[in-house]
């Protein structure tokens, strides 16, 4: 069992976190990632055993980051040309369902987290999608914080609600 | 359409197309029956479903399809739709199936589409049912090109051949090209835009003059240092581009003809050593033994087939990409995509292509969403009875003459950037709409030439 300490600095990590994304803060959001990091979304597809549907490596994904490619999308972001985030949407990010774990194979002190995940996103003026599923990451010790050494995000949508300007 | 005749609404010759034809439902109606019931629907790839038994699902127009080989190794195609009651008979995206029962009442289909089993036959209907009728309706053309397979709804239209055209010339070079055939990566990215599916469409037949601007934010990246083999990194070469459009409202923008690509992709093996190189100088030499003018022109590089199936392909060694822009709605569409390699590709060549796919053209990537925002946005401004009454200007490059001295290389080329590909796009769905049948030449009158 996670102790309640480890358990509420978790979540205030994450918390924050969030917060950073749906403030548009993406070079201080950049930051938490180690230099190792993957960032992975996963297609989903409807098929007949529950545990398919998460496709997996073999398949195409619609993420497969490492840090400097999350770089560039920040990058581009801050461009004025990048018409898709220009004006910016309004975000609202809602986390819960945190499981902290001791991690599978990591180093000591190294966790693996797993959160439920609604993320809406409301657009100029009548555009408005909701994304909705899971994320797991790996946390890293560091300097009395965490660094996020992968972060994988499984959406529950086979056909999602619009292509993707943001970060989950 | 009622009262409304196609050629009113749209002036290719003058560069003016209606806004009417982005929103309009009775219009959209009509597209459904005119263009998405007669013409050849990209359904899949036959990398995605090799061995007897395997299926895939699409849609062709809005209505939804099953793609099925059975298990004489024949692949067919069927409304995916019982015939009892209706009911969608395959509701997983793809897998391997002897048979489907219907959840519904329970008829149930063999993979060549028959009729196998229905609940009560014996005494409800009394043996009398004739299971040779009602087995699943079935797609009445299916070909494959290459390896993509094509379905018409039109049991008359002509050959998938014809229907290409002069676009099986360049087919035949990402076909050709590709060493072990061209194989999809299992799995497609799926998602909605609130748009017409024309301005997708019309996006890929020939618009290279929105890159600069739409994708400004991309072109400024490290692409070079994060993604070594894509031609991106090249665009600040001074390239000598075409637009080519084909009989038939096919159209593919960006070709070099003098063999400026397959260069590119040489530099770009030299970096990355040996294996590569004999890679790219196989691929190529395939290409020759097809013609000197398609070893020339080596990709193809982006375009439109009519109607609604776009392709990606700027280069041996980065990802061919596939999209189809599935009408839903005059003002909603999903776009289907799929990313696919050479199946005797280097496995570095592979692993690049996958990764590439998803960081460009894509659902995430750092070029399709701010299409995204173009295609919604366009449409949605198109709502309004005054928006409508105005036209959309397609007159870039109008009365300019076309490229000659490419005496090789079939379509109507065009100097790059231009509109000349799109126009041709929409006098063939004008064809297709007022006629109900597709007449071939898109042009009227003997144009005007000069040198290449």
């Amino acid at each position: 069992m996670t102790s309640p300490d480890l358990q509420y600095k978790v979540e205030q990590f994450l918390y924050r976190e969030v917060r950073m994304l749906a403030e548009g803060r993406y070079e201080e959001w950049l930051d938490l990632f180690s230099e190792d990091t993957r960032y992975l979304m996963p297609i989903r597809e409807t098929t007949a055993t529950r545990e398919d549907s998460e496709r997996g490596e073999e398949f195409i994904p619609h993420i497969d980051d490492d840090k400097d490619f999350m770089r560039a999308r920040v990058q581009r972001l801050r461009h004025h040309l990048a018409h898709a985030e220009h004006p910016p949407s309004r975000l609202r990010y809602f986390i819960s369902n945190i499981e902290v774990d001791d991690a599978e194979g990591g180093a000591a002190g190294d966790l693996d987290v797993r959160c439920n995940l609604m993320v809406y996103q409301s657009r100029l003026e009548r555009t408005e999608k909701t994304f909705v599923g899971r994320r797991e990451d790996r946390l890293r010790q560091e300097n009395g914080s965490y660094q996020i050494a992968s972060r994988k995000v499984v959406l529950d949508q086979s056909l999602l609600p619009r292509s993707i300007t943001i970060f989950f | 359409m009622s009262d409304i005749r196609a050629r009113d609404l749209v002036r290719a010759d003058e560069g003016l197309i209606s806004r009417r034809i982005f929103f309009d439902p009775e219009i959209y109606r009509a597209e459904l029956e005119n263009i998405f019931a007669k013409s050849w629907l990209y359904l899949a790839h036959e990398s995605q479903i090799p061995n007897p038994g395997d299926y895939t699902t699409n849609y062709m127009g809005e209505d939804p399809v099953l793609i099925w080989r059975g298990m004489d190794g024949k692949v067919r195609a069927f409304l995916n739709s019982c015939r009892h009651r209706g009911m969608r008979v395959c509701r997983t995206d793809a897998g391997n199936a002897r048979q489907f029962a219907c959840p519904f009442h329970g008829w149930t289909y063999g993979n060549s589409g028959e009729l196998k089993t229905v609940p009560n036959f014996e005494d409800g209907y009394f043996g009398e049912l004739d299971k040779e009728k009602w087995g699943l309706h079935a797609v009445p053309k299916l070909t494959s090109y290459g390896g993509f397979i094509f379905g018409n709804w039109d049991a008359d239209a002509e050959s998938l051949d014809d229907y290409l055209g002069d676009l099986r010339w360049y087919l035949d070079i990402l076909i050709e090209r590709s060493l072990g055939g061209v194989e999809v990566i299992p799995g497609q990215q799926r998602y909605s835009i609130d748009g017409n599916w024309k301005i997708a469409a019309e996006n890929f037949v020939g618009d290279s003059y929105h890159l600069a601007h739409s994708h400004g934010s991309a072109y400024g990246l490290p692409i070079r240092q994060i993604n070594p083999t894509n031609p991106m990194v090249f665009r600040d070469r001074k390239l000598e581009y075409y637009d080519i459009a084909m009989e038939g409202g096919h159209g593919f923008t960006q070709f070099t003809l003098s063999g400026e690509r397959v260069e590119i992709d040489r530099m770009l093996a030299a970096e990355m050593g040996p294996e590569i190189v004999e890679y790219v100088e196989e691929c190529h030499a395939r290409l020759e033994k097809l013609s000197e003018a398609q070893a020339k022109v080596y990709a193809l590089p982006f375009g439109n087939v009519f109607p609604n199936f776009s392709i990606n392909d700027f280069s041996a060694l980065s990802p061919i990409g596939l999209y189809l822009w599935t009408p839903k709605g005059p003002g909603s569409l999903e776009v289907w995509q799929w990313a696919a390699t050479d199946r005797d590709a280097p496995q570095v060549i592979k692993d690049i292509a996958r990764i590439d796919f998803t960081r460009f053209q894509s659902t995430a990537g750092i070029v399709g969403p701010d299409d995204t925002e173009n295609f919604e946005q366009v449409t949605q401004s198109t709502a309004g009875v005054v928006g409508q009454r105005l036209d959309f200007n397609y007159q870039l490059t109008l009365e300019r003459e076309l490229v000659e001295g490419f005496d090789d290389v079939p379509g109507y080329i065009s100097t790059y950037v231009s509109e000349e590909n799109q126009r041709l796009f929409y006098k063939h769905w004008v064809k297709l709409m007022d006629d109900g049948e597709g007449a071939r030449q898109a042009y009227d009158k003997p144009r005007l030439a000069v040198q290449g």
